[in-house]
Parts: structure tokens; C-alpha cells; sequence
């Protein structure tokens, strides 16, 4: 690549993991991030960064050419730079999510407490798995079939145990605590996705204030956070709602 | 009499992290007769040396006392007498890795080590659904078709992350973390659900030699060997062989 090259990618600092680990301890760091200009498995990662108000950007996507950089050769990655300097890759989305929300006290504050979360975490992601699966990913003439099942055979038992789990911390809108944890920000973005990607024709997916109401009061206080608020209302957020809407063709 | 099941003790956050802390618990394990979603928790339930037992599964009347209605779920009785409940496979095996020394020694080591883990449950869910998930007269044309689409790639990037930590077997630092488990549950689970009349798992010393490594490092280690010696274990192989089918 040449120099002036705006697809090279940021360089790992290659050195002992001792001084690795010392310069992933900051929370004074600075993020590049390379991804599809879609939500996708990309989401979350963005979200994080925005609540960790961190200073951050996205990197040009040239994928064909990119590839063979990328330890899985796959995206996300997530390039971090320590004050020092020192450039840290992170990889798969899953881990940077749980990296980014541990660095920034979104994971709880013990063993137990991450686990809490974590079990949270884990349960709306297989719900969500399944809708990439059987809604994202659905031959076009079985999507509505598809989701409508989906919203019966999945999403009612999953607002079932997940209102229990937040009636169990008071119904005031959050999994733990009287905060935002990862637990919230994970079923807030799957929440949204379910009802921002409704293929045209389904019924309304079951998530409302009437059929989910704690849900539905995570939602109201994960999107009303001032830094989630100021965020939907940029155009890159606009364009990625649109990417996403574009690549699986809803 | 419906089989009951240990009461998660009631109390606040504080008091349950601190009862977290403990180094001397016991746990019960309640999942299905084969491995499963429970078999990474049994392996590290294994290694870890702690005292661990299953509870006899009656899952009609069970299910209403799991938080998410799924299994496995695991109790853990502290050693001040407090029961932690553990619930969602993955969940319950990032605990019980942290809580054993398998899940790095900071913040960075633990991403690497996720890096991996997930990296491979990518394909442990492809298996799953391609292959334990086809229907029967498919099996064999599915799994070949994994072996030369989705694991000369898994190969081909592991052998390389391996090389870079020294080609020691290991995936981070050197020694066992939940990364080299997980790795070496997936060959393994791979090479024991082969589809009868499917081609070779590309999965050996001579043609994967870094991740052979990692496999014969986790299954030699003594807790694990005994462990996958005992009657149990062959019965949760014979159950996981007759619940898919294969």
C-alpha cells in the first residue's frame, strides 16, 4: 500500500503483553473503529463507545484489501490508542463488547455481578441470534411467515423471563441496580433492531408499553440517556440505519 | 417425589459478591443426560478440583424454577453457606473461568483469550446447526461440506495465532486458559460426531500440529483425564450419540 494509503489500517504495537496489558488499563484511549457502514454486528461496539464518551472514529472500509490484516479476517475490529501511544487491535464483537464495558464500569462490580449481567447478556443474544437467522437472513417470499413466528415461538417467552428478571430488581427500568449496565444496553439494541427491521406486512412485533412494560421502560432509558439521544440524531447514525435496511433488503 | 432444587439464597448485591469470592465451593450441576450446552461447564467443573455433583433432572417440573427456563443451570454453595445461582452455558463458563485463574491475568489477556473463545463457538454454532441440525440424510453431504468450507479457515487462522504465541499448545501466556478448553472441546466434539460415512475431520498432528497441541495439552491434563475416564463420561457420550442421532 502507499503511504497516503486512506485504507491502511492502524499498526499493533507489537511488545511484551506486560506492557500490553498496562496501556488496555487506560480510560483515557482513543478508538478507530472498521466496520460496515451498517448497524449490524457493529452496534453495540459503537454504542459503548458513545457511552464511554471516549474520542472515537470510523475507519474507510476497503474489505477485499483489508483482510488479510485482521486476525479472524473479519469485522469489527476496534483499534485502541493508549495516551502513550501504544496501539491495541481488538477483535470479534462479542469480546470488544465486554472489553469496552468492563473498561468502563458497565460489568458489574464483582464476580456475581458480571455474571448477572453476563446471564442477561447471553440470553438476549441467543434471542437475537435466532432473529439474524430465521428474520434477517429469510428468503424474501418467507420473511413475514418467518417473523411472525419468531415474534410467537421466541419473543413472548423471552419477554416473559426478562420481565421477571426486571420486576426482581424493582421494575425501575434497569436489569441491576439503579443504573445502566451492559445488560441494559444489550436488550435495548435488540429491542430496537426487532422493531426497526419489521419486514412490511408482519403484525407489530410484541414489544410495547402495554404487552412489555419494564422492557419497554430499559428501552425508554437507554435511548433517553443524553449521549444515546445525541447519537441517533447524527447523520452517520441515519446512514447506518439506512445500511441496514439496504444489505438485508427490508 | 418431583425433584427439587436448591434455593438461590435472597440478599443483597454486595453480600452475594462478597460470597462470590469464595475459593471452597461445591456445586450441583442439573442438565440433560449428554453434552450439550453442559459440557464445557462439566469440563470446568472438572478441572477446577472442586466438589461437584448432578442433580437428577425432571425438567417438566423443573422449568418454572429456572430464571430463563433452559438448562443447564448450576448452584454454587459458597463456603460461608450462601447459594449462588448460575444460569446460561456461556455465562455460567466465563464465571467459573475466572473464578479458577483460566481467564487471563488482566483485562487484556482476558480479550484475547474471548477473542478466541469466540472465534471458535462460531463454528461450534455452524456445526450445530448445519450438521447436528440436518436432517439425517443430509448429515453426511453437510459435515463434508464444513470440513472444506469452514474449517480450512478456522485451521489456517489458529495455527497462525498459535505460531505467534510460540507454538506451546497454548493460546495465551503458558498455560491452560478457558481459550485452549474451548478450543479443544470443539475438535474434539467434531471428531466424535463425525457423520458415519462422512470424509476425515481435517483435524490431526500432521496436518494441525499447533492446535493437536492444544487438544493433547487440555485432555492430558490429570483432573481432565480422569474425568473423561469416568463411567459418567462415557454415558454422556453414548446419550449425546443417541440424542442427535448420529
Amino acid at each position: 500500500m502507499t503511504p497516503n494509503d486512506k485504507f491502511a489500517l492502524p499498526v499493533p504495537t507489537q511488545a511484551d503483553t506486560k506492557v500490553l496489558a498496562e496501556a488496555s488499563k487506560s480510560t483515557n484511549s482513543t478508538y478507530q473503529l472498521l466496520y460496515f457502514p451498517m448497524h449490524g454486528r457493529g452496534e453495540l461496539t459503537r454504542t459503548l463507545l458513545v457511552f464511554s464518551g471516549a474520542k472515537w472514529e470510523e475507519l474507510p472500509l476497503d474489505l477485499d484489501v483489508q483482510k488479510q490484516q485482521l486476525p479472524f479476517k473479519l469485522i469489527p475490529i476496534l483499534y485502541e490508542t493508549a495516551p502513550d501511544g501504544t496501539i491495541l487491535e481488538l477483535a470479534e464483537s462479542h469480546a470488544i463488547e465486554r472489553y469496552l464495558a468492563t473498561k468502563y464500569g458497565l460489568n458489574g462490580t464483582d464476580p456475581y455481578s458480571t455474571h448477572k449481567i453476563d446471564q442477561i447478556y447471553t440470553s438476549t443474544d441467543f434471542a437475537n441470534q435466532l432473529f439474524w437467522q430465521r428474520v434477517r437472513w429469510a428468503p424474501l417470499d418467507r420473511r413475514i411467515e418467518e417473523a411472525h413466528k419468531f415474534y410467537d415461538e421466541i419473543l413472548l417467552p423471552y419477554i416473559a423471563n426478562h420481565e421477571a428478571q426486571l420486576e426482581s430488581n424493582g421494575g425501575n427500568g434497569y436489569y441491576f441496580g439503579e443504573s445502566i449496565t451492559l445488560a441494559d444496553l444489550k436488550s435495548a439494541h435488540f429491542i430496537d433492531r426487532v422493531l426497526f427491521m419489521r419486514p412490511k406486512g408482519t403484525k407489530e412485533p410484541p414489544f410495547s408499553k402495554e404487552k412489555s412494560p419494564n422492557l419497554w421502560k430499559v428501552l425508554q432509558r437507554v435511548n433517553g440517556h443524553p449521549a444515546m439521544t445525541a447519537w441517533k440524531k447524527t447523520k452517520r447514525y441515519q446512514d447506518l440505519d439506512a445500511g441496514s435496511l439496504s444489505f438485508f433488503q427490508f | 417425589m418431583a425433584a427439587s432444587l436448591p434455593v438461590p439464597t435472597q440478599a443483597d448485591t454486595t453480600t452475594l459478591g462478597h460470597a462470590a469470592a469464595s475459593t471452597n465451593s461445591t456445586f450441583k450441576i442439573l442438565y440433560f443426560g449428554l453434552h450439550g450446552r453442559g459440557e464445557l461447564t462439566r469440563t470446568l467443573l472438572a478441572y477446577s478440583g472442586a466438589k461437584w455433583e448432578e442433580l437428577p433432572v425432571d425438567w417438566p417440573n423443573q422449568k418454572e424454577h429456572t430464571p430463563f427456563k433452559c438448562l443447564p443451570v448450576v448452584y454454587e454453595t459458597t463456603q460461608d453457606g450462601t447459594i449462588l445461582e448460575l444460569a446460561e452455558s456461556q455465562a455460567i463458563e466465563r464465571y467459573l473461568a475466572n473464578k479458577y485463574g483460566l481467564y487471563g491475568k488482566n483485562a487484556y489477556e482476558t480479550h484475547k483469550i474471548e477473542q478466541i473463545f469466540s472465534s471458535a463457538d462460531g463454528v461450534a454454532q455452524a456445526f450445530s446447526q448445519k450438521i447436528i441440525g440436518a436432517a439425517q440424510d443430509k448429515r453426511v453431504e453437510e459435515a463434508n461440506k464444513l470440513y472444506v468450507e469452514v474449517l480450512p479457515k478456522f485451521i489456517g487462522i489458529h495455527e497462525g495465532l498459535l505460531a505467534k504465541n510460540g507454538s506451546s499448545g497454548h493460546y495465551v501466556g503458558n498455560s491452560i486458559t478457558l481459550a485452549d478448553i474451548k478450543v479443544a472441546n470443539l475438535i474434539d466434539r467434531l471428531l466424535f460426531l463425525r457423520p458415519n460415512g462422512a470424509d476425515e475431520v481435517p483435524f490431526s498432528a500432521a496436518k494441525t500440529p499447533n492446535l493437536w497441541k492444544v487438544l493433547e495439552k487440555v485432555n492430558s491434563h490429570p483432573s481432565l483425564a480422569v474425568w473423561k475416564k469416568s463411567d459418567r463420561y462415557q454415558e454422556l457420550n453414548a446419550g449425546t450419540k443417541s440424542l442427535f442421532k448420529f
